[in-house]
């Protein structure tokens, strides 16, 4: 699944670490999701939709 | 809290004096070494079950997301694949053996069995981390 979670935490000028503990979850969760090799949980998705303010849909598109 | 840590302490000794004395009651003979022996080698995998049976629930920060981690996905991959490794491993060392004839030490076996689902289960758990970091 891609993702692109690394640029709206860039672009929020968060740290691997804060998205981390902001979400609840260590931050290799962080870096595996956002290499997109790890797809989350559906709670963990609508916990980083509601952090970033989007749709889970908006933030996860299905590989091609 | 100390009455738990009473609790760990008592599990542990009478634990281990209940296994040592089961052990020696089969081996009448050495009866005393034989329970010394095992009381000896059971009470600190029974103290450390104490502890986390009756200590850890109060002091260790639970973390409630922890099945979101991508550690637990490698932990669990880990595990499944070994299964499928350690029942691999005995079916065809079952065979092997049946049709050798050859007879072997239960307690050797059981003993590798053991070692080989740790070691196999930890080096996937590597392996996963290693390709997905």
């Amino acid at each position: 699944m891609k993702n692109d979670i690394a640029k709206r935490r860039t672009d929020r000028g968060w740290s691997q670490a804060h998205l981390a503990e902001e979400l609840g979850v260590s931050r290799q969760t962080i870096i595996s999701l956002e290499k997109g090799r790890f797809d989350p949980s559906l709670p963990l998705a609508f916990r980083l939709a509601g952090l970033f303010g989007a749709r889970i849909e908006e933030i996860f598109q299905p590989e091609d | 809290m100390i009455g738990r840590w009473i609790a760990v302490v008592a599990l542990a000794l009478l634990g281990a004096a209940g296994i040592g004395a089961l052990a020696g009651s089969f081996n009448p003979d050495h009866f005393v070494l034989t329970a010394a022996v095992f009381g000896a080698c059971t009470i600190a995998p029974l103290g450390a079950l104490g502890w986390l049976l009756f200590i850890a629930p109060r002091s260790a920060p639970q973390d409630r997301n922890s099945a979101e981690n991508v550690e637990h996905r490698w932990a669990e991959q880990a595990a499944a694949r070994a299964f499928a490794d350690i029942l691999a491993l005995i079916g065809l060392g079952l065979a092997v053996i049946s049709i050798a004839g050859i007879v072997l030490d239960t307690q050797l076996v059981l003993m590798a069995v053991v070692i080989v689902a740790m070691v196999d289960v930890a080096l996937r758990y590597v392996v996963l981390e290693r390709r997905d970091r």
